[in-house]
C-alpha cells in the first residue's frame, strides 16, 4: 500500500500560511498603531491576500505537475496573469470604501510576502529524501 | 507616438496631471509584470528540463522552482505598489 505524499510546494504553501497568521499580526499591529482601524484592515486584507497567493500558487503547480510538463508551464505562466488580475481586482473592490488606506495595503502586500519568503527558507529542504519542508525532528 | 496618446487621454481627463499619472501608473505595472514574467518563464523552463533529465529529483525541483517562482513575484508585487499608489 503506498503512502499519499503531499506536494512539496504545496507543504510549503501551507507552512507559509502558517507562519502568516502566526506573525502577520506583528506587521498588522504596526499598521494599526500608525493608521488606526483603517490601518488595522486595510493590512489584513493585504495580508489575507499575500497569503491567499501562495496557496493560490502552489496549487496551480500542484494541480498541472500531476498533468505534464506542458500543463505545468501553462499552469504557471497562467498562474501569474490570473493571481495578478486577481490582486488588481481585489484592489479595485475596495479603493473607494472609506475603511481602505492605501500606504499600509501596500506595505503589507511587498513587507509580508518577502520576509514569509526569506522566513520559510530556513525550513525548506532540499535533499532527495524529503523535498520540501525539513522533517520535524531537524527543524530548529 | 506615445506622447500624443498622453496628451488626447489627459485632455480627455481634464486634469492633465492627473492623466498623465495613471497612464505612468499602468506603463509601470505592464512594464514591472513583463520581467518577472520573463523570470518565471526561464525557472520553470529549467525546472522541467531538470526534472526531465533526473526525475527521481522531481521534488528537488518543484521545491526550487517554487520558491524561485515567489521571489520573482516580489518583483511584480512591487510593480504593482507603484502601480496603485501612482493611481490618482
Amino acid at each position: 500500500m503506498t503512502e499519499q505524499v503531499e506536494a512539496p510546494e504545496l507543504a510549503i504553501a501551507k507552512d507559509i500560511v502558517r507562519r502568516g497568521l502566526m506573525g502577520g499580526g506583528v506587521l498588522v499591529g504596526i499598521c494599526m498603531g500608525v493608521w488606526g482601524l483603517d490601518g488595522l484592515w486595510s493590512s489584513g486584507y493585504a495580508l489575507g491576500l499575500i497569503l491567499f497567493n501562495f496557496w493560490l500558487a502552489a496549487s496551480f503547480i500542484a494541480w498541472s505537475f500531476q498533468i505534464s510538463p506542458t500543463m505545468l508551464m501553462v499552469g504557471v505562466m497562467g498562474g501569474y496573469f490570473i493571481r495578478l488580475g486577481m490582486l488588481t481586482g481585489a484592489y479595485f473592490l475596495v479603493k473607494n470604501i472609506g475603511w481602505f488606506e492605501v500606504l499600509p495595503f501596500a506595505i503589507t502586500l511587498v513587507v509580508a510576502h518577502i520576509v514569509l519568503l526569506v522566513w520559510e527558507i530556513r525550513y525548506v529542504s532540499m535533499s532527495l529524501a524529503h523535498p520540501g519542508l525539513q522533517p520535524q525532528g531537524v527543524r530548529s | 507616438m506615445l506622447a500624443l496618446i498622453s496628451t488626447i487621454l489627459a485632455q480627455l481627463t481634464g486634469d492633465g496631471e492627473a492623466g498623465l499619472s495613471a497612464i505612468g501608473a499602468g506603463l509601470g505595472y505592464g512594464l514591472a509584470a513583463i520581467g518577472p514574467g520573463i523570470g518565471i518563464g526561464i525557472v520553470v523552463g529549467n525546472a522541467i528540463t531538470a526534472m526531465a533529465r533526473q526525475p527521481e529529483s522531481a521534488g528537488v525541483a518543484r521545491t526550487t522552482m517554487f520558491l524561485g517562482i515567489a521571489f520573482t513575484e516580489a518583483l511584480a508585487l512591487i510593480g504593482f505598489v507603484v502601480f496603485i499608489l501612482l493611481l490618482p
